[in-house]
């Protein structure tokens, strides 16, 4: 048993840290490319930590509803593996027009309501309308930029939009899906139609749906791309975690969402591959600027240096989250660079940190043993956060911890959610907290609005902090339609924002997908979710069956730098060849570190993939890839390479003074003494 | 005072309660700091889409006139529409009543059972190894936590033994050739929730059956039962255990009006679709609505079961009527 304990524990130690996504480096994948001469078939079981509310797919927001959503409904455009959200799906291309104020959308001419109906340009045209007319919370809110649509013939849609904006194809128009004009148009107020009959016309259709147990849904043989290769998606409502992941190790599921602590057991399961992928939302230590200490921007930035984002992610998430230093996360560089490498940086640094809040004048005045604020009233560190999460209770008490350390008094108080968000959004009667936020939709300038002065009532500006030059750059990017124009102006914010830190970035999550592979293949390692989840129907398109072994063995050659230094990007590169060792093009590569996959690329026209990858502690990584084999060649893996990563001379942390051991002998020797002589008195009153 | 004054009174009483409940229910929910529409949905779905959720809730209203609304549609037997659940609320407790009835009610039968019978047993034998043995054993049994037992249970009869299911109450995807399939494969889903929440919760039951039991054996009337010749069935049967079920007829009332509400252990551990899974969502996420109807409901049964309870004392226990 301790044997196993401290295998477990050395495991976790020796685990990969977080792991650099860049799929950059690939091309994206189009759905036409998930073809093959694949087999037909089979029962996919995914669980659902909930049931589906409703079949209404205009009114309800939650994550199984939109999985859903995404089987049945048609939508213009949807997310790639990369999160990019411009793929054409029920729109195979589209043009912009020069001001950026016309889209026509040309539609795909086979697509067809599940009902038998054609489905044409009328049906687009009639849902934005509908939106605009009647109140549908998923919908209505994206219609305002859109004078009108226009459709010249069956299977062309024009937009006419108010405004160019650079946000409507990736925030508004992500959330409009499209629904049979000949059955809307009868409904009067979608708030209260239950749809218990849906039309749709997406890859997989509802067949039943036991409520409070499963929702089976089956392959649409008139999807416009042609049907998907599973028979069947059911979906089972197993509400606990771990009934979840017992429900995996006995077989009835064939995917679950693991955490850290938990890779090493599924490691050694048979037939069980897991997926990595980044959280695209951030968690930050939270900052009330209406308030002192935190209105002053010296000590937000001695704060930042107090952050020991390192240890929250290995202790808390047990290496599989990393530190966050932008303001944006890592899927939004897979989904366009996004993220600025040169902004200013606050390495953990208590000494530094000690000494910038002395400068700023946060120094013991009183000599009470605690540091004040600059005019020398009483400071406490008050940190909120839900009690509830143990991630961010725990992570407030390592800040707390090093707070200590450098002279502040310094507490966590823990709340409800509801509380927690009251004070952040509302009443901003807060200090300190800690959270986490992610994103609706794949645009940068979704997150960035968070810091805006429209956000700060009421909004997710938590901070509730305004800056001119801020507010007038993201101003100017919204409307930014040239991609590289605007990835300036999201730098230059995002150095705005390290060097004012409203907030201080600390992590990024990294999710972890355990899925079985003795049934199935195909699996795409999608962002932002990993393969199957909500927003991705690459995957639903893409698993199939195992199937026979094609005839041409294939083999794969994997290049690792020796050894890099923490927190500096590499390039590992695959060489992917037939067994005549010609190249081989156009076919996906995963890349695995310590068993688990944290990226997929497609090779070029001389058989290679390069894939961009930052080691974030130091130590040993074992490194693979592997192919999956196509309609013409079969699977092969590359050896296993190591690579070391070492440390940056990292600045020697003065080592702190033991504390003196208190001596508590007198006490103890007291103690006894005192009871002795209370025990000799009672003997001596009882003989008297 | 006669039974029909009696019942008069405790009539009265109990409407009286369940107005005061419903007061409560209503503004307690509302103290809950946070805002319905963020924690229900996501603070980032946007401020308009966010307008018209709290319009279509009328959570815009003042807090005062969303109680007259709220008193005005109980009278019109309107429980509300729960946005979260997409429907009315009483169809949502409906929906999900008979599968808590079917849990709730095997389970507690099995409790009751367990509960009088080895309570009788142990009294009989008190102070042998019988009874202290189950002692120890519904003691332990009662204090173990429900989901640990649960989770127990699934690892050692499902994981490992492959014997019964995980979770739901039908197998994913089948479909029955009769009903007899159906309800074998019911059976076999509910085996391990009712074993589970039956022997996690006969415990209380049982000490209290054996305790009263062995005071009903210290007797005046056992001892002259005993004098006159009467044999041990009768004495236990027809003497002391008459005597000993009262204090458990309160028990079982109470418990089967609670039986509404679910066992949210036992169903979340076993993803049952009931009442209790209905209460854990619609509490995580604020839903009003929905914890208004399902505790307006869970009180009337409980009232109700209450009253019944002293009906049947009244009969059975003449002294309490007077």
């Amino acid at each position: 048993m301790l044997k196993n304990k401290l295998k477990i524990c050395l495991l976790l130690i020796t685990i990969v840290l977080g792991v650099s996504l860049n799929t950059q480096l690939c091309t994206s994948l189009t759905i036409d490319e998930l073809k093959g001469p694949y087999r037909y078939g089979g029962t996919h079981n995914i669980p659902i930590a909930e049931d589906m509310t409703t079949l209404n797919p205009l009114i309800t927001f939650k994550g199984v509803d939109i999985n859903a959503r995404m089987f049945m409904y048609p939508y213009l455009l949807i997310n790639d593996p990369n999160w990019r959200f411009d793929a054409p799906y029920l729109a195979k291309s589209f043009d912009v027009s020069e001001d950026g104020k016309t889209y026509t959308f040309h539609l795909y001419e086979n697509a067809m309501w599940t009902d038998g109906t054609p489905l044409t340009s009328e049906d687009v045209k009639f849902s934005i309308e509908y939106y605009k007319e009647k109140e549908c919370p998923v919908t209505t809110p994206h219609v305002g930029n859109i004078v009108s649509v226009e459709t010249p013939d069956e299977y062309t849609v024009v937009f006419q939009l108010v405004n160019a904006s650079a946000t409507w194809v990736t925030v508004d128009l992500y959330n409009l899906v499209i629904v049979p004009k000949h059955i809307w148009s009868e409904v009067d107020d979608p708030l209260y139609f239950d749809n218990d009959d849906p039309v749709g016309a997406g890859p997989y259709k509802l067949s039943r749906w036991v409520k409070g147990q499963y929702l089976e849904f089956v392959a649409n043989e008139d999807f416009w791309l042609g049907r998907p290769y599973l028979d069947k998606v059911i979906c089972v409502v197993i509400v606990s975690r771990d009934s979840r992941i017992l429900a995996y190790k006995q077989g009835s599921i064939d995917r679950v969402a693991i955490q850290g602590n938990e890779v090493p057991g599924f490691l050694t399961l048979a037939n069980t591959t897991i997926y990595q992928t980044t959280d695209p939302g951030l968690t930050v230590l939270g900052i009330n600027n209406l308030k002192a200490p935190g209105n002053d921007r010296n000590f937000r930035r001695a704060l930042a240096h107090t952050v020991d984002k390192v240890r929250i992610a290995e202790t808390i998430y047990y290496s599989y989250a990393k530190p966050n230093d932008y303001y944006l996360t890592s899927p939004y560089n897979a989904s366009g660079n996004w993220l600025n490498p040169n902004v200013k940086k606050y390495p953990y640094n208590l000494t530094l940190a000690s000494q910038l809040f002395d400068e700023a004048g946060y120094i013991d005045s009183d000599g009470d043993g605690y540091r004040n604020y600059p005019n020398g009233t009483k400071l406490t560190l008050s940190i909120e956060t839900t009690g509830s999460i143990p991630t961010w209770i725990r992570a407030a008490e390592i800040l707390i911890e090093d707070w200590k350390k450098i002279g502040f008094d310094a507490e966590v108080i823990a709340v409800d959610l509801g509380q927690q968000i009251a004070d952040m959004v509302t009443t901003k009667n807060y200090q300190l907290t800690y959270y986490r936020c992610g994103p609706a939709s794949a645009d940068p300038g979704e997150m960035l609005g968070w810091c805006t002065e429209a956000q700060s009532v009421a909004g997710l500006n938590t901070a509730a902090w305004v800056n001119a030059t801020f507010e007038e750059l993201h101003a100017q990017q919204l409307l930014e339609l040239d991609e590289a124009k605007r990835r300036e102006l999201v730098y230059k914010q995002q150095e705005i924002l390290m060097e004012e830190l409203p907030n201080i970035p600390t992590v990024e999550g990294i999710g972890l997908l355990a899925v079985r592979t003795e049934k199935f293949e195909g699996y795409i390692n999608a962002l932002p979710y990993g393969p199957g989840s909500n927003m991705d129907i690459y995957n639903y398109l893409s698993i199939h069956l195992k199937g026979p072994s094609p005839a041409v063995a294939s083999m794969l050659t994997l290049t690792v730098p020796e050894s890099l230094e923490v927190g500096q990007a590499g390039v590992l590169q695959v060489k992917l060849t037939d067994e005549g060792g010609s190249p081989i093009e156009g076919e996906y590569v995963d890349f695995y570190v310590k068993g688990t996959v944290i990226g997929s690329c497609r090779t070029d026209s001389s058989g290679m993939a390069d894939l961009s990858y930052t080691p974030t502690a130091e130590g040993s990584y074992e490194i693979k890839a592997s192919y999956r084999g196509g309609a013409e060649y079969t699977e092969s893996s590359s050896g296993a390479e190591t690579m070391s990563a070492y440390s940056a001379e990292p600045e020697p942390e003065p080592e702190p003074e033991p504390e003196p051991t208190p001596n508590y002998a007198p006490y103890y020797l007291g103690a006894i003494v005192v009871l002795v002589i209370v025990i000799v008195v009672l003997v001596l009153r009882r003989k008297s | 005072m006669g039974m029909r004054e009696f019942l008069a009174k405790r009539i009265l009483q109990s409407f009286l309660m369940i107005f005061i409940v419903i007061t409560l229910n209503f503004y307690l929910f509302r103290i809950m700091p946070g805002d319905p529409v963020d924690i229900m949905f996501n603070p980032a779905i946007g401020p308009e889409a966010k307008a018209i959720m709290m319009r279509e809730m009328g959570l815009d209203k003042p807090i005062s006139v969303q109680y007259v609304i709220y008193l005005n549609n109980l009278l019109h037997g309107k429980l509300g529409y729960s946005f979260l659940e997409h429907k009315s609320v009483m169809s949502a407790i409906l929906e999900r009543l008979p599968s808590t009835i079917l849990l709730m009610l095997s389970a507690n039968i099995l409790a009751i059972l367990l509960g009088i019978i080895l309570g009788v047993v142990a009294a009989w034998k008190r102070g042998t190894t019988v009874d202290i043995s189950s002692i120890i054993a519904a003691l332990t049994l009662y204090s173990m936590p429900m989901f640990w037992l649960g989770g127990i249970m699934i690892i050692i009869f499902s994981v490992r033994l492959r014997m019964f299911p995980i979770f739901g109450i039908i197998t994913p995807g089948v479909s029955y050739a009769n009903v007899w399939e159906y309800i074998a494969d019911v059976g076999r889903h509910l085996f391990l929730p009712m074993m589970s929440f039956g022997i996690g919760t006969f415990g209380g039951l049982f000490l209290v059956m054996r305790n009263t039991m062995v005071d009903a054996f210290t007797e005046d009337y056992t001892l002259t039962a005993k004098a006159i010749g009467l044999g041990n069935r009768t004495i236990i049967f027809k003497n002391v255990m008459r005597n000993a079920m009262l204090p458990v007829i309160t028990i079982v009332s109470l418990r089967l009006g609670f039986m509404v509400g679910g066992a949210i252990l036992t169903e979340t551990v076993f993803s049952w679709p009931g009442v209790g899974l209905l209460i854990y969502r619609a509490v995580m996420a604020h839903d009003y609505q929905m914890l208004q109807g399902v505790f307006l409901v869970i009180t009337v049964l409980v009232v109700l079961a209450n009253l019944m309870a002293d009906i049947i004392y009244g009969y059975a226990d003449p002294r309490v009527r007077y």
